[in-house]
């Protein structure tokens, strides 16, 4: 009677101890990453969580930041069969421009004389709203797979920035481009990473929500 | 008094309490069911100061019989553990009733916040230029220094009501002088009384605001019915519905049409009628880019409709209340272009806020019209002037080199000519021009033997084709009947489910003419009557009939700047009887606002958690809103990511999750948490959070969630441990030796 006494604690007190599962295993192995906008006096605009075994690239002292076609980051995936290069661009300007037309510009890259794989679905995550650009062709002649985001703050979010404009504001209601492009297999391989990294990127400070 | 301590003690004290308690929570539960309301069934029990009577008989009756068994001994422990428990988790209970908490907290995406709102409560929120408060609802509440709120009327259920265009019965745009509104049966217009160089402003109270609409065309429209092809006047006199022309009776429809491009509720407007002459629908649109221009519903392939409409009016501006909240607004132009708008107070895509709403709110409306706008003449010589470009442009054609070479011998201007040509092809409504002018001549020699032959037999073949279609006869039938050889594609065209039967006849003309092109090798010679319709036909070949250049004519809505329409928001209420469901009961105030001496009144509906506009008061020194109570919790809580998971191939909800990071404000401590569908996420301190809703389910928009957040102060202290003595009280009184024996 003991011994069953003492089984049945033990099975209570496991199971006050179990918890539910989640469906999304949240990487433990990533590192929070600071990212500076255009504007180098301001503090860093961004911050991404970059997996380990993911190197950022440095950029070039001698380039113009406030040149919007040099990116503001660059990553690497570097594996025996090929390279994958991130790079994450962002765009201030006085108003919203569209996002389909970056998603237009990645199409045209690709080389039409081979077949040629487009698709684009809308996102939302960390107040962007924008859409995931995916494309398998030749660019180049170069057989290449894309993944991009293309991201503008949401309506809210921008005109709550735009209220207050400060420089960093500014900076901060930019639109913003994540592109990841390597071979087919080595994509195929880091797609859920890629796609977590993309989904981790998000300002710095918290936007201030109309009260 | 031993009696009483007994009694107090007692088993049948203990029975009483709970066969009351049992009968509330019976009460309480088919109260819920019956009228759908929790919060209506919890304020007659759960929350009924009988229920906290209970709850304390409970505990003084545990507390009693327990103190009755004092000295204890041994045999008492299992008995004190059990009633020690009970104890615990009832003090637990109560003082989570009376220093927990629990509230709703509404996160964006990308943004943080540490408001917690409280469900079931009143405050007034108020917010200057530097601060921000928010006060429990009392009869009198302190906003700021200097600036009170006393509550003048509350209503237990009301709606929200809008003012924009229409205040206290007068029209209120910004700019202009406030207009009366008067009943349709009291609307006079007389045109001589309008002004010609500014908008007349008008303001009608009707059921139908269309009727209105109506009305208006027929009191301040002037009117001309013009026989497209000879320019000559069928009718010249005020609108009517019903007018008689030479060749017979016209009905003009007044027709509405839903403008689904726009999603702001205007309308298209147009005119309608059947023209007796040519038993043909004309239909002249009066809003858009094609307004005044009139095209044959029946027969456009023909060209031009027969007859066309001259509107003349004064500029009108017509505010129309209706039977609800709508507003219907409508604007006539010089020429009687038209614009016609139902405007929703309750459907605000947007709105301007002055000074962060200090200054207040106001809505706009863009009416594409303008004092200075285009008459049908214009759009005509518009239209003319179009042909010259294109026809210059396109003169290397082998057919417009024809009539180069046509003018250069007769020393007239090609643009002029060409276009000429092509407008009255346009407006005398014939497959193939007719010969007007004796003298016009090509140059034969100059058309390819191939190319001749083709356009011999076009013109033959449309010659007598549009008479056909003049008769109303089938073309298909017709075509079968006189032997046509290419059956199969005639077919095709004709069993088509896709396109109209008008749209069919203009792609079979399309189509005779390539097939014309195809077979010509094999057709026998003709010759075409006159050099208009070869030249016609030969421009046929070439895709440039009037109507194909007509299509490319790009008309557009008012070229100078649209009126841009402002008026003031104000707000208001209108009260109704509460209803059973609580729930759906929503508040407002009358408040009687002193600034400093000046009062003013001010109407609030309840803003639930804050999800409105605040209300600028005391000459724009604050705003304030009417919602729930708040408070500061100790955390701040921001959304990175919110995402519904579907099943597999369905999109069926499986989970939802939110990704939070969790800033303790009183010692920088960050965490990263997920929450999700029975997972909730409880701080040190007893803080839980728990997710209840995301919206949108898709990511088409940036997420918003709303988490439910309790604090049960007693839980660590009183409640669990007071469970846990329960169950091992129970157990050691059922598995004890003493007691299994007995």
């Amino acid at each position: 009677m003991r011994s069953k006494l003492t089984l049945f604690f033990k099975l209570f007190f496991l199971l006050l101890f179990v918890s539910s599962c989640s469906t999304h295993k949240t990487p433990k192995n990533r590192v929070a990453t600071l990212i500076h906008g255009r504007n180098l006096n301001l503090p860093p605009v961004y911050r991404v969580k970059l997996p380990y075994g993911w190197k950022e690239i440095p950029l070039s002292p001698h380039i113009d930041r406030s040149d919007t076609t040099q990116p503001i980051a660059t990553f690497e995936i570097a594996e025996e069969n090929g390279t994958i290069h991130i790079v994450i661009h962002n765009f201030p300007t006085e108003t919203q421009v569209p996002v389909k037309l970056q998603a237009e510009r990645w199409q045209r890259q690709f080389d039409l004389s081979h077949s040629l794989f487009i698709s684009s679905l809308p996102q939302a995550f960390s107040g962007y709203v924008g859409l995931l650009f995916e494309g398998s062709g030749e660019v180049k002649g170069r057989p290449l797979k894309v993944m991009a985001w293309a991201l503008n703050l949401g309506e809210e979010h921008y005109q709550m920035l735009s209220h207050h404009l400060t420089a960093l504001n500014y900076e901060s209601r930019a639109q913003v481009t994540i592109k990841a492009s390597g071979p087919e297999r080595l994509m195929k391989k880091h797609k859920k990473s890629i796609s977590a990294f993309a989904k981790s990127f998000e300002l710095v400070e918290p936007i201030p929500l109309r009260s | 008094m031993r009696k009483l301590v007994h009694f107090l003690g007692s088993i049948t004290l203990a029975l009483i309490l709970i066969a009351l308690t049992a009968l509330l929570v019976i009460f309480g539960t088919l109260l819920e069911s019956k009228t759908g309301s929790h919060l209506y069934a919890s304020s007659l029990t759960y929350s009924h100061p009988w229920f906290h009577l209970l709850l304390g008989g409970f505990f003084l009756n545990i507390f009693v019989s327990t103190a009755r068994r004092w000295p204890f001994r041994k045999k008492h422990i299992p008995f004190l553990l059990t009633h020690l428990g009970l104890l615990m988790v009832i003090a637990g209970v109560m003082i989570k009733g009376l220093f927990g908490t629990q509230g709703v907290m509404l996160l964006v995406e990308g943004g943080a916040t540490q408001t917690l709102f409280l469900p079931d409560t009143y405050a007034i929120a108020a917010e200057t230029r530097s601060e921000k408060t928010t006060s429990p609802l009392k009869e009198t509440v302190n906003l700021f220094p200097g600036l009170t709120a006393k509550v003048l009327h509350f209503a237990r259920n009301a709606r929200p009501s809008l003012k924009t265009w229409i205040k206290e019965d007068h029209i209120s745009i910004t700019g202009f002088k406030p207009t009366k509104i008067v009943d349709v049966g009291d609307l006079i217009l007389k045109p001589d009384d309008l002004s010609l160089l500014q908008w007349n402003v008008v303001g009608v109270r009707a059921d139908d605001p269309f009727e209105v609409v109506k009305k208006v065309f027929d009191e301040a429209v002037k009117l001309k019915v013009l026989d497209t092809a000879t320019n000559v006047e069928l009718y010249h006199g005020p609108f009517q519905s019903e007018l008689s022309i030479p060749s017979g009776e016209i009905s003009l429809n007044l027709k509405l049409y839903p403008n689904s491009a726009n999603s702001d509720f205007s309308h298209n407007l147009g005119l309608e009628f059947f023209d007796p002459n040519t038993k043909e629908m004309v239909s002249v649109p009066l809003s858009g880019g094609d307004a005044l221009c009139a095209i044959s519903k029946t027969a456009p392939y023909l060209g031009a409709a027969p007859v066309k409409l001259e509107l003349t009016s004064k500029p009108l501006l017509v505010f129309i209340q209706g039977l609800g909240e709508e507003i219907g607004i409508f604007a006539l132009d010089l020429y009687g272009r038209a614009y016609y708008e139902l405007f929703h107070p309750e459907n605000l895509i947007s709105y301007l806020s002055y000074d962060d709403g200090f200054k207040g709110y106001a809505v706009t409306t863009t009416i594409p019209l303008s004092l200075a706008p285009e008459s049908l003449h214009n759009i005509e010589a518009k239209e003319f002037n179009h042909f010259r470009k294109a026809l210059e442009m396109l003169k290397e054609l082998p057919p417009l080199k024809l009539l180069q070479d046509c003018c250069r011998r007769k020393s007239l201007n090609f643009q002029d000519t060409a276009a000429g040509f092509v407008t009255k092809w346009h407006h005398e409504r014939h497959l193939i021009p007719l010969q007007r002018d004796p003298n016009f001549s090509i140059d034969r020699t100059q058309i390819s033997p191939r190319d001749y032959k083709t356009c011999c037999w076009i013109a033959t073949l449309f010659k007598e084709l549009e008479q056909v279609l003049l008769n109303q006869e089938d073309p298909f039938s017709w075509l079968q009947a006189r032997g046509w050889p290419f059956t199969e594609s005639l077919n095709t065209l004709k069993n088509t489910n896709e396109i109209t039967e008008v749209d069919k006849i203009t792609q079979l003309l399309d189509l005779l003419v390539q097939q014309i092109y195809g077979a010509s090798d094999a057709l026998r010679e003709i010759k075409a009557r006159d050099d208009a319709s070869l030249l016609g036909a030969y421009m046929r070949l070439y895709g440039l009939e009037p109507t194909k250049l007509i299509s490319q004519v790009k008309r557009s809505e008012v070229k100078e700047s649209p009126l841009v329409l402002e008026t003031r928001l104000s707000l208001g209420f209108v009260e109704h009887p509460p209803v059973n469901k609580l729930e759906q009961n929503r508040p407002a105030l009358t408040l009687l606002i002193e600034n400093e001496g000046k009062k003013e009144i001010l109407s609030l509906p309840f803003a639930e958690y804050g999800q409105a506009l605040k209300w600028p008061v005391g000459e724009g020194s604050c705003l304030v809103r009417f919602q729930n109570d708040s408070l500061t919790i100790p955390y701040r809580i921001r959304l990175r990511n919110a995402r519904q998971i579907h099943y597999a191939a369905s999109s069926q909800a499986f989970s939802f999750e939110c990704e939070l990071l969790i800033l303790d404000t009183r010692n920088g401590a960050e965490e990263e948490v997920l929450l999700s569908m029975n997972k909730i996420h409880e701080t040190w301190d007893g803080w839980r959070f728990y997710l209840s809703h995301i919206t949108p389910e898709d990511d088409t928009a940036v997420h918003k969630v709303q988490l439910a957040v309790s604090l049960d102060p007693a839980k660590y202290y009183f409640t669990y441990p007071g469970g846990l003595l329960l169950s091992v009280g129970i157990l050691l009184l059922f598995w004890l030796k003493p007691y299994r024996k007995s």
